[in-house]
């Protein structure tokens, strides 16, 4: 069965297209029948194969994408030289408008050809079409091209057009206008939002003040696109560990409290009737793992976290990840149950060991009083609502995920930390 | 130095008066061959004194010497010879250094390697649409040098964690039998998810292998947040695990 028609349309649309834009300017030659015969074995691949993940391994390992396009370039660069040479070989006017207009086509070409892909994006986004206007910034790409034909156009020489985009940056603003200051803003706003961990945030900061500083330092405002691309690089090299040991940590406190969670719980009277355990076939036997293996395993998952990290269990909620995450409103237990589990808890889940009554009939009251939510488990999605609807329009977060609910819980907000 | 400055200065300005005085239109007589010194000019200044395009610079600066020296465009055509091409190639090195000690630096061995060889081969191509394909070509195959260059799925110790709690918990006997049972099943979850990274991987490059060398390597061995200790003795387990 050949790869999913669909998936091939999508790789290999744009070098079809490629491909007639060539044919239908009537050029031809070795180069195009190279481009025509790698298309054709991409096409052929695509009929042969039935797995997309080795479809693709194929076509980059048989470097099919730049075979293509480094023939393009060479049919395209050939159709140039012959436009431009159709005079006596003498550099005059007729030549150096030739080779202005055969320049300034380009551009129009390139200006036409975002405007399609940029159409075709939105077809693709159907009733949210109008996010592509907010996502794609093609505009300030487009008016540096437009400038560039309104300036080729004005009935400058060519010679004196290739300086002007020199002296006036134009080839660094067509170069830079990539990475803009409002797409990297949009993706700290986007960060800030979420406040998943303080390093992504730091992250998207640093690369706004790259972007800043670069700019500043260019006469036209726009950074250096290599030097920025390999700023941003050591940026994400600087904090990728950081971020890694934060979630690992992380993980160790949350799978802790979902443990405590399940063993405290396990001994409540209702157990057998509420989810995870009414789910099983044997409520009640699975009641009772859970109450005789649990201590076990989180005391093995303790020493796993104590050898990576030299924390106990306790100590694992001392981290900066526990108080971050209680912060932003990420923590799925309200304040008083967590204190609970990992004050009161947590010393008696011992292997073998059963918890004292009072702590079960505490864990029964919360249960009952509805107490062990975080009231404001919503807030982060409230406060991603917020950051969405700045850039998409008021009321487009609701429309498009549902309004954001909020949780019924009798438990008082979170204040402080107190392990 | 400063003499040659002066001169480039004084050009400049003697051009630009020249221009100021003349409407841009064709209807004016252009001198192309004075427009076109101006224009590689321009070019040699943008580098000029950026010690990252040195060789770019010079290169330009040989283009812009050749050109002034010329009284006519066709006693230019006839004098240029490959300086474009060497202009181009140049740029392609100071381009390629520039990233070569970033990734030296942040000990980015796989890109610092490509850059090497672009580096290397840039000096052999004889025209530009050679040297285009050629570090097309490298760029290719630096993105399945990428692709393959993964330490997953050890990076994600959960497996070996898994493992571990159910064979080594404290539990009541009567659950023991069941808990081997599932450390059997974590077990073949390791190997199929080892098999499946070679399968994958295999798509990138045929004969890929996992390479438990690269864990220790600084690139991947910096994401891992575990002591030495933690790290040898996990390798060990899964190597028992896949018979390695």
């Amino acid at each position: 069965m050949p790869v999913d028609k669909m998936i091939v349309d999508a790789m290999l649309g744009t070098f079809r297209n490629m491909l007639q834009e060539c044919r239908d300017k009537n050029l031809s030659g070795g180069d195009l029948d190279i481009m025509a015969s790698t298309l054709a074995r991409m096409e052929h691949l695509g009929i042969e194969m039935d797995d997309t993940g080795a479809y693709s391994g194929m076509l980059v390992q048989e470097g099919l994408f730049m075979k293509f396009s480094d023939h393009y370039s060479k049919v395209l660069s050939a159709a140039a030289q012959q436009s431009g040479s159709g005079n006596s070989g003498v550099y005059d006017e007729a030549a150096d408008k030739q080779l202005l207009q055969n320049t300034l086509q380009a551009y129009r070409d390139a200006v036409q050809r975002i405007k399609e892909n940029k159409s075709q994006v939105k077809e693709k986004m159907g009733n949210h079409a109008a996010d592509a206007d907010v996502l794609f910034k093609d505009k300030i790409i487009i008016d540096a091209i437009e400038q560039l034909i309104v300036l080729g156009e004005s009935g400058v020489s060519y010679p004196l057009f290739l300086s002007q985009l020199i002296e006036k940056g134009l080839d660094k603003a067509l170069e830079g206008s990539v990475t803009t200051g409002e797409s990297l803003q949009y993706l700290l706003d986007a960060a800030k939002a979420t406040s998943a961990n303080p390093y992504l945030i730091k992250k998207e900061e640093e690369k706004l003040v790259l972007q800043k500083k670069h700019a500043a330092e260019s006469s036209i405002n726009v950074a250096d696109s290599l030097q920025f691309q390999l700023g941003c690089e050591k940026i994400e090299w600087t904090h990728e560990p950081d971020i890694i040991k934060w979630n690992k940590i992380k993980q160790g406190w949350e799978k802790t409290l979902f443990w405590l969670d399940e063993w405290i719980t396990a001994y409540c009277s209702f157990a057998p009737f509420i989810e995870p355990w009414a789910a099983t076939k044997e409520p009640k036997e699975a009641v009772k793992e859970s109450q005789d293996c649990v201590p076990g395993k989180l005391r093995t998952w303790e020493k796993i976290n104590n050898r990576y990290f030299g924390l106990s269990a306790k100590e694992l909620f001392l981290h900066p990840s526990f108080a971050w995450d209680v912060e932003h409103h990420w923590m799925y237990w309200s304040q008083e149950y967590a204190e609970f589990l990992v004050n009161e808890v947590l010393p008696a889940c011992i292997p073998f060991q059963q918890p004292a009554a009072n702590l079960i009939a505490v864990a029964e009251k919360m249960h009952t009083d509805n107490r062990k939510i975080n009231p404001n488990i919503h807030q982060p999605s409230l406060r991603y609502a917020t950051f969405f609807n700045s850039y998409f329009g008021e009321g487009e977060f609701a429309k498009r995920y549902g309004e954001t609910k909020k949780v019924i819980s009798n438990a008082a907000a979170w204040a402080s930390v107190n392990f | 130095m400063f003499l040659s400055f002066v001169y480039y200065v004084s050009m400049w300005l003697n051009f630009k008066a020249d221009l100021d005085r003349q409407p841009l239109n064709f209807t004016n007589m252009i001198n192309y061959l004075e427009a076109y010194k101006q224009y590689y000019f321009l070019r040699m200044k943008q580098r000029e004194g950026n010690e990252d395009y040195c060789n770019t610079y010079a290169a330009e600066k040989m283009l812009f010497d050749i050109i002034n020296s010329c009284t006519t465009l066709e006693e230019f055509k006839d004098k240029i010879g490959s300086a474009n091409e060497q202009v181009a190639m140049a740029l392609v090195i100071d381009e390629q250094n520039i990233r070569l000690r970033h990734y030296e630096e942040i000990k980015e061995t796989v890109k610092a390697a490509c850059c090497r060889r672009i580096l290397d081969k840039v000096k052999p191509c004889k025209h530009v649409s050679e040297l285009i394909t050629m570090v097309n070509e490298e760029q290719n195959l630096l993105n399945i040098e990428i692709t393959t260059d993964t330490i997953y799925p050890f990076a994600d110790m959960l497996f070996l964690e898994n493992l571990e709690i159910w064979e080594q918990s404290e539990i009541p006997a009567a659950y023991k039998e069941k808990y081997a049972a599932y450390a059997n099943e974590e077990r073949t979850s390791i190997e199929s998810a080892y098999a499946a990274i070679e399968k994958e991987m295999n798509n990138w490059q045929p004969g890929w292998k996992f390479s438990f060398e690269k864990i220790d390597k600084e690139k991947h061995r910096r994401l891992l947040p575990y002591s030495n200790e933690v790290i040898a003795t996990q390798k060990q387990l899964t190597q028992k695990i896949l018979h390695k």
